[in-house]
């Protein structure tokens, strides 16, 4: 399957096809970061697919913790987002609504060290439902750490067709920088 | 060429055991994913994920998770093992516990390893949560995985699976 729209630091394989023969789980793209970026973008993102799944292992060059957010199709507004997170002593809850973000995941700091987040789309592409995000996001630092789960909303029943991540929350935007060598990675889920 | 969700190995015990191993792990996918379903013998300690053999002080991990009735959270540090899932409740017969463990980068050798998992049990009458962040404090490329359990087993019929991952 060819690859669509990647930018910004990109690497394909080959033609820029996808990494084997396509099946219930596709690679569709992936960014590694270089110096000096705050963000990734999948753009044209083809909507034959019935779940999008993005696997990052990011760090940042400011301080542990900074968080992962993302847009859906340049839009900034209509996000909700409920959490529970642990920190190593104790598990609390959050949420917001009205958000210009999809706080998603989380960033590390220390050496060699980078945070992990999967991110699960469902029905990205459906032009009648709006947009169900699942997703855990984590740092540990050997003495430190947090780990959040999230539920989200994009309230907006457009398909997604472009994807704009980097570092963020539901108040914060593209605030910082991404240690290069971070990597975003885009999967298509088929259904039956 | 590579599938981009491949399995590459499973195991099945067939007596009690308190290790399983996976060795020789090819260096051609992004990612591991491992996807256990077991029960154990006692809850008298604590399942650790450790890499290539190493039983060093060299892993961490941070934690959340529920009971049923109350939220926790905790972590280790310059611990002998990542901590992959709650001890409690130790589940017998049908009700096994499940859990998905995903390694980031396994066959890197410019980071070191982060882990993300899943674990999830219920006995009816009680359960867990669990979700858990690790570090393996070593820039090594994995090349095998083990699972512990401690003093206490895996049962017969206890199963692991080890996906590789490929990114494009």
């Amino acid at each position: 399957m060819p690859l669509t729209g990647l930018v910004t630091g990109a690497r394909g394989y080959g033609m820029f096809g996808a990494s084997g023969p396509s099946g219930a789980y596709d690679s569709i793209a992936s960014v590694v970061v270089g110096t000096g970026q705050t963000s990734v973008t999948f753009s044209n993102i083809p909507q034959t697919y019935v779940a999008l799944q993005i696997r990052i292992l990011a760090a940042n060059t400011f301080t542990a913790g900074v968080g992962i957010a993302m847009r859906f199709n340049g839009i900034g507004s209509g996000y909700t987002e409920h959490s529970i997170q642990g920190d190593g002593s104790s598990a609390t809850a959050q949420g917001s609504t009205g958000a210009s973000n999809i706080f998603c995941g989380f960033t590390a700091n220390a050496t060699s060290t980078f945070g992990a987040s999967i991110i699960d789309i469902y029905d990205y592409a459906s032009t009648t439902r709006n947009k169900t995000v699942r997703s855990i996001g984590a740092w540990d630092e050997n003495g430190s750490g947090q780990i959040r789960s999230f539920s989200s909303l994009f309230n907006n029943t457009s398909a997604v067709t472009s994807i704009v991540i980097g570092t963020g929350d539901n108040i914060n935007w593209l605030h910082r920088t991404l240690t290069a060598g971070s990597t975003f990675s885009l999967y298509g889920i088929r259904s039956a | 060429m590579a599938l981009t969700y491949d399995p590459i190995a499973t195991t099945t015990l067939g007596s009690a055991n308190s290790t399983i191993t996976f060795s020789s792990i090819p260096g051609t996918f992004t990612d591991l994913r491992l996807v256990i379903v077991a029960n154990q013998t006692g809850s008298n300690d604590l399942p650790v994920i450790r890499f290539n053999g190493d039983t060093g002080n060299n892993y961490s991990h941070t934690h959340i998770g529920g009971n049923g009735s109350a939220g926790f959270s905790g972590r280790s540090s310059n611990a002998s093992g990542i901590r992959f899932m709650s001890n409690t409740p130790f589940l017998t017969g049908s009700r096994p516990n499940l859990t998905i463990v995903d390694i980031f980068s396994y066959s890197a050798t410019s980071v070191f390893k982060s882990v993300l998992a899943n674990a999830n049990n219920n006995d009816g009458g009680s359960g867990s949560i669990w979700r858990s962040v690790g570090l393996w404090r070593n820039t090594a490329a994995i090349t095998s995985v083990t699972l512990n359990v401690g003093i206490e087993t895996m049962t017969a019929g206890s199963t692991a699976t080890l996906y590789g991952i490929l990114r494009a």
